[in-house]
């Protein structure tokens, strides 16, 4: 699993952690059952703040996309499957809005709006 | 005739045809003298030379095909697949003579025993078996060099090995990799077959020779269990820090520091030919983390030497390592 963050970001470095993981899961990189690298260990090699981890992975348990357990730590979810599967689509819409000159903000931006439609 | 062929074909005759046939030899003229063996042949002498375990003159036939195949056999099932899918190393090339050794050892020393047995009216009185020993290990030693010389030279192919150089940070952002390097299935069961083997060994050793010989093979099979326990899974990490290497079990760690790193890519690795087996693997030029065959991210030092943990998608985590190694050159 890749995790990465920029300091320099405006997103709050919680936010950044919990996309990257998120991200992971949508490329396949941690598929269902993986466990999480431990929170500690991954605010070692980001040189962040552990809470600000922790933070991160709480994020991703109340998206039902971990599962926290004492003694076995963050475990990714069947429903991370469902990202694996979103993503393959999400890369061919993003191709698709490429050729149209569409760039990933606007589309983005699209996403948010027909979201709001409903 | 290519040498492609002959490299299968030969390790084909030193590894299974030698120790078929001179099992079989050894079982055939051992069942021709099967009238004149004692009721109670001895099968296994004291130091000094004395009989001090007897059984029946079958117990020497099976010990001839168990002590003649086995090795060959695990030998040929470990290395044939990877030969025929055109892996050379010179490790095969030893190996295919090691069974042919192995084999005629067996077949000799048993066949000799039993010779020395024909028409003793009881095993207690069989001859020291030390010339017999010393004459299975010489004809061992002489055919397994012949199957060595037979043999043709095996030069392994250089590994498809990429130096990375795609980078995945830009400017100030931050990445750490983590993922489980873990022992394939096949490993597994040749660790399982071992331990299995071993402790049948240590309960037939109990059985025949006492509790204290049982007790060293026991401890052995314990060792080798908790050695090979923490070669199961790894858990590789890199970061700013460089890449870090710790077994499930906390111990043993390897780790190679970002200043320690020439450069960094991704390379393909065949266990057998490349490190000579599995495990944490020391060879001359480099160690590797050897789980498995296959992909697997490769470290070059800047003592020249390799560090290799085989692993899945050892691209990114090499492009991410060296991403680091770049700032650190630049800085």
């Amino acid at each position: 699993m890749l995790i990465t963050i920029d300091p320099t970001s405006e997103a709050s470095l919680f936010d950044q952690i919990a996309a990257s993981v998120r991200m992971n899961m949508a490329t396949g990189l941690a598929r269902p059952g993986a466990r999480l690298p431990s929170a500690r260990d991954v605010a070692a090699s980001l040189d962040v703040n552990l809470h600000t981890v922790l933070r991160a992975y709480q994020i991703l348990r109340d998206e039902g996309l971990v599962d926290m357990r004492r003694g076995r730590g963050a475990v990714v979810t069947d429903a991370a499957a469902h990202l694996h599967e979103l993503h393959s689509e999400l890369k061919a819409l993003v191709a698709k809005a490429q050729v149209m000159g569409l760039g990933p903000d606007a589309l983005a931006s699209l996403v948010r709006d027909v979201a709001a439609e409903d | 005739m290519n040498t492609h062929d002959a490299v299968v074909r030969r390790f084909l005759v030193v590894a299974v045809a030698i120790p078929v046939v001179v099992v079989a030899v050894s079982v055939a003229l051992q069942l021709t003298w099967w009238g004149e063996l004692p009721d109670q042949v001895a099968t296994h002498w004291n130091a000094a030379g004395e009989p001090d375990a007897f059984g029946s003159a079958s117990t020497m036939l099976i010990s001839t095909v168990v002590l003649g195949l086995l090795m060959p056999a695990a030998t040929v099932a470990v290395t044939l697949p990877s030969l025929r899918r055109g892996v050379r190393g010179i490790i095969f090339r030893f190996l295919g003579a090691f069974s042919a050794w192995m084999a005629v050892f067996g077949a000799v020393l048993s066949l000799l025993l039993t010779e020395q047995q024909r028409g003793i009216a009881d095993g207690a009185h069989a001859p020291n078996p030390g010339v017999a020993i010393l004459a299975a290990l010489g004809a061992g030693l002489i055919v397994g060099l012949c199957a060595w010389l037979y043999q043709p030279h095996q030069e392994g192919a250089a590994p498809h090995t990429f130096t990375a150089t795609d980078t995945v940070l830009s400017g100030e952002q931050r990445g750490a990799w983590v993922s489980t390097a873990a022992m394939s299935k096949n490993f597994k069961l040749v660790l399982l077959a071992n331990a299995l083997a071993l402790a049948a060994v240590a309960v037939l050793v109990w059985v025949t020779s006492g509790m204290a010989t049982g007790l060293i093979i026991v401890g052995a099979m314990v060792l080798l269990i908790v050695v090979t326990s923490a070669m199961v899974a790894f858990t590789v990490r890199i970061d700013a820090r460089g890449v870090s290497v710790v077994s499930a079990v906390g111990f043993p760690r390897l780790h190679v520091p970002l200043s320690e790193i020439e450069s960094v890519g991704t390379t393909t690795v065949n266990s057998l030919a490349d490190f000579g087996g599995f495990g944490i693997r020391m060879v001359p030029g480099g160690t590797g983390v050897v789980l498995r065959n296959g992909e697997a991210l490769q470290v070059v030092r800047t003592t020249g030497r390799r560090f290799v943990v085989t692993m899945d998608n050892a691209e990114t985590a090499a492009a991410l390592l060296n991403t680091y190694v770049q700032r650190a050159a630049h800085a």
